[in-house]
C-alpha cells in the first residue's frame, strides 16, 4: 500500500514538473521570437556570424549533451553510484557555465555587451535567461547531493533526481536550439 | 538503455554534422540553414522521445483512476506538449510575420 501511495505522488509530481517545464518552452519561445526580430538590428556593431568561434560552440555543446546523458544513466537504486553520477554533472555543468559566461564577459569587454545594438540585447536575453536557469539546476544538484548522502535513496529522494533529470535534458535542448538557430544559422 | 545509447551517439553524430556542414561551407547558404534546421528539429525529437521519454511513460499511472473517466488512458503528457508546440508556432511565425510586415510598410 505505501508503495502505490508513493507511486501516485511521483506520478503527479513528475506530471506537474512537465506542465512546468512545457511553460518554460513559451518563456524560451518568446526569447527566440524576439531573437527573431532583432537579429538584423545590429546598428552597424557585430553581427550573428561573430558572436562565438564555432568550435567553441561546439565544444560547448558535446560538453553539454554528455553531461545530460550521464545524469541520465542513473539507476536511482545505488547510493553511491548516484552520487557519482550527480557529482559528475555537476562538475561538466559547472565547467560549461565558466565557459559560456566567459564568452560572454570577452563580449563586454570588447564593448559588445548588451547596451550596443538590439541584436545583441535580444542575445543576451535568451543566454542570460539560460544560464540563470542553469545556476538554478546547479544548486539543485548540490542540495540533492546532500540529501541523498544524508537519507540515502527514498521515495523523495528518488522523485527530485527524476525531476533534475527531466530538467537538466530540457536545459539541453535549450542549449542545443541556440546552438543550431543562433551560432550556425548565424554563421551559415 | 540500449536504445538511450544510440540515441545520443546519434545527438553527437547530428552535432558534428551540422558544424561540419557550416564549417566549412560545403554548399550555399539558404542549403546550409536547411540541413542545420532539419538536423535541429531530428535532434530536439530523438531528446524528447529518448531522454525526456515523451510518450513512454505516462500510462504507467494505474493507481486510483477513477473508472467515471472517459479519457483515463488519454497521454496526457503528449497532448500538452502538442499544444504548447502549437502555441509556440503561434508566438515565433507571428512575431516574425507581424514585424516583417511593419518594418516592409514603414
Amino acid at each position: 500500500m505505501h508503495h502505490d501511495e508513493s507511486h501516485f505522488v511521483e506520478s503527479k509530481t513528475l506530471f506537474g514538473f512537465w506542465l512546468y517545464l512545457l511553460s518554460d518552452i513559451i518563456l524560451f519561445a518568446v526569447m527566440f521570437a524576439t531573437y527573431a526580430v532583432l537579429r538584423t538590428g545590429t546598428a552597424g556593431g557585430i553581427g550573428p556570424g561573430e558572436l562565438i568561434s564555432l568550435p567553441k560552440a561546439l565544444a560547448e555543446t558535446l560538453l553539454l549533451l554528455v553531461s545530460a546523458f550521464i545524469l541520465g544513466l542513473s539507476q536511482r537504486k545505488d547510493k553511491n553510484q548516484t552520487l557519482v553520477i550527480v557529482g559528475v554533472t555537476f562538475l561538466l555543468g559547472l565547467v560549461f557555465l565558466a565557459l559560456v559566461y566567459a564568452g560572454l564577459a570577452t563580449l563586454v569587454t570588447n564593448g559588445n555587451g548588451w547596451q550596443r545594438s538590439a541584436f545583441l540585447s535580444s542575445y543576451f536575453f535568451l543566454v542570460g535567461a539560460l544560464l540563470m536557469h542553469m545556476t538554478a539546476a546547479l544548486l539543485w544538484m548540490v542540495v540533492l547531493m546532500g540529501q541523498i548522502w544524508q537519507r540515502g535513496i527514498t521515495p523523495s529522494t528518488q522523485r527530485r533526481l527524476l525531476c533534475l533529470c527531466l530538467f537538466w535534458h530540457f536545459l539541453n535542448i535549450v542549449w542545443m536550439s541556440i546552438y543550431s538557430w543562433v551560432y550556425l544559422i548565424g554563421a551559415a | 538503455m540500449k536504445t538511450y545509447l544510440i540515441a545520443f551517439l546519434l545527438c553527437v553524430l547530428l552535432t558534428f554534422v551540422q558544424y561540419f556542414v557550416v564549417d566549412m561551407h560545403l554548399f550555399p547558404s539558404l542549403l546550409l540553414m536547411a540541413i542545420v534546421i532539419i538536423a535541429f528539429l531530428l535532434q530536439a525529437t530523438l531528446q524528447f522521445v529518448y531522454f525526456l521519454r515523451l510518450g513512454q511513460e505516462a500510462t504507467t499511472d494505474k493507481v486510483e483512476q477513477p473508472l467515471s473517466d472517459p479519457h483515463a488512458h488519454w497521454n496526457w503528457n503528449l497532448l500538452f506538449f502538442l499544444f504548447t508546440i502549437l502555441i509556440v508556432l503561434c508566438v515565433v511565425v507571428g512575431s516574425i510575420w507581424i514585424m516583417y510586415n511593419l518594418d516592409y510598410r514603414m
